[in-house]
């Protein structure tokens, strides 16, 4: 079980019809791996595929070993988190709001939680700003300080360095680094 | 120290529980006949028939169709990803005018002669279709750019209330009998007994209570489709269940007290504004207090600004309604 946290075992996945086809992939546990890919090539539905937003039409996906279609949508918060590269955050939410959002297996992370997270990330001083009035890489921050709250063994990304300038993109990585290093003493 | 979220919503408790209390006092003091406050704890026997059979149903008349209005429109906007969704703009209302109001006429008589059987039942049911159809017509049609949502919902409202003003005058004809259905278009509370009440409470205190509680969910669904996924919630399943309840509290207020517009739309952005915060674990409980309150006070002026007529409530929700939607534009364009 504990080799791979992600396992993708002749998966064809798609929406109405597949498009990607027939892929094998294995990511290691505790490991911190990057998809690349040319724009329109399917890495956002490869992440969507692990929460089951985009569709398998044959072969299997197994988180954690369990094969996510047996998974019901409301126990995949115990597997995996999920990281946008933007949320919809014209109205009020402060960045503390954002972190309190994620789930903690079954129920909700506490606040004393999210202030722990955003503290280990070193942004705890942007607790109680607006999210929406955060910098780019700000926000960036608080949502992977959001996925890390959720204490899942998989953390999901999506363009977690896209439009940031080069310092930002540095101390996303940096962070990312840091926390697959760190995260046996955090689990 | 900065404010936080807690301070505002003590703020906000503090502003709006003492007016939400004077409201019920004005609405059960002022009206065709007024009613002196003392006689309100020593009621003669013609008060206390004013109180207990018109002016008490009214009030909570007031408090359910506030509460269902506001929490209506706090969800769609949090749904919809929009910040101008609601109830009214989103055409919800008057479909359920339509199919409560003018379809009861027409279809009572179509079958069984007679006007109006048992209209307390079967108008929010079909306010209900009514309300799912014109919402369902505008999320279709509605969909890709945030301004065709409510472009959209603008449409299906004109062409519904056009609907209704053509089968009223129709059904007048054959049924003089009939009592006006245009009211629906209007919006008012006076005249709401408390059958009427008690069935709007018993459909909407479970929603309500149901909402509140998946607060937190509807936060998710807020942020993105696929964080709700994550999240463990079914985004597809879930925003449509919230559609079908907001419909449904929806059509039964539309139902007795007409369309009322715009109280599901500035409602939840004055209870964000107050409390600085968009949170809907916060948002949607606050909003059932303000959205109470705004309703009293509507009532209100709707019964003295032309004394001895009571005006439309819409006209007055309107009035502030319109440049809250107008400010809105402005700042999201």
């Amino acid at each position: 079980m504990g080799d791979y946290v992600v396992r993708f075992v002749n998966a064809r996945i798609g929406y109405e019809e597949p498009i990607i086809r027939d892929i094998a992939l294995n990511i290691p546990t505790s490991s911190l791996t990057t998809i690349l890919g040319p724009n329109g090539s399917g890495k956002t539905t490869l992440l969507r595929a692990i929460i089951k937003y985009a569709r398998l039409f044959g072969g299997y996906i197994y988180i954690d070993g369990k094969n996510i279609s047996e998974v019901p949508i409301r126990d995949l918060p115990r597997y995996v988190s999920y990281s946008p590269a933007e949320i919809y955050s014209q109205m009020a939410l402060t960045a503390l709001d954002v972190v309190m959002s994620s789930r903690n297996g079954g129920g909700w992370v506490s606040r004393d939680e999210a202030i722990a997270v955003l503290k280990y990330l070193g942004i705890d001083d942007i607790a109680n700003r607006r999210f929406d009035e955060l910098s780019t890489g700000q926000k960036r921050l608080v949502l992977i300080a959001r996925a890390l709250a959720s204490k899942a063994s998989l953390l999901l990304m999506d363009e977690p360095t896209s439009n940031l300038d080069l310092g930002n993109k540095y101390r996303v990585i940096h962070t990312l680094r840091r926390i697959v290093s760190d995260r046996g003493g955090l689990r | 120290m900065i404010a936080t979220v807690k301070d505002f919503i003590i703020k906000f408790l503090w502003i709006f529980i003492p007016l939400l209390l004077i409201g019920i006092v004005l609405n059960l003091i002022i009206g065709e006949v007024t009613i002196p406050l003392k006689a309100l704890f020593d009621p003669t026997n013609t008060y206390r028939v004013i109180i207990m059979d018109i002016r008490l149903p009214e009030v909570l008349a007031c408090l359910v169709v506030g509460s269902n209005l506001a929490v209506a429109g706090a969800v769609m906007q949090a749904v919809f990803r929009n910040p101008l969704a609601e109830p009214y703009v989103t055409g919800t209302a008057s479909g359920g005018a339509l199919f409560g109001g003018a379809l009861l006429g027409l279809l009572t008589y179509a079958l069984f002669k007679v006007p109006l059987i048992s209209p307390i039942i079967l108008m929010p049911i079909l306010s209900f279709l009514g309300a799912l159809l014109a919402t369902a017509i505008v999320v279709i049609f509605g969909r890709g750019y945030w301004l065709s949502l409510i472009l959209a919902g603008i449409a299906v409202s004109i062409l519904f209330s056009s609907i209704v003003m053509i089968l009223d005058t129709y059904l007048l004809t054959i049924i003089p009998t009939l009592p006006a259905i245009v009211y629906l278009l209007f919006g008012t509370v006076s005249g709401v007994n408390w059958g009427e009440d008690i069935v709007m409470l018993s459909v909407s205190l479970p929603i309500l209570v149901y909402i509140v509680m998946s607060s937190h969910e509807i936060n998710l669904l807020m942020m993105s489709d696929e964080v709700a996924q994550a999240g463990g919630v079914s985004p597809r399943a879930f925003r449509n269940l919230l559609i079908a309840l907001v419909g449904l509290v929806t059509a039964v207020s539309v139902s007795f007290t007409g369309i009322i517009g715009f109280v599901g739309l500035m409602t939840p952005h004055i209870t964000r504004l107050l409390i600085s915060s968009s949170d809907n674990s916060r948002v949607i409980p606050l909003s059932v207090i303000s959205g109470s309150t705004i309703m009293l006070y509507a009532n209100v002026a709707s019964k003295v600004l032309v004394p001895g007529v009571v005006m439309p409530i819409t006209a007055i929700t309107s009035l502030f309604g319109v440049p809250v939607l107008l400010i809105l534009l402005r700042g999201w364009s």
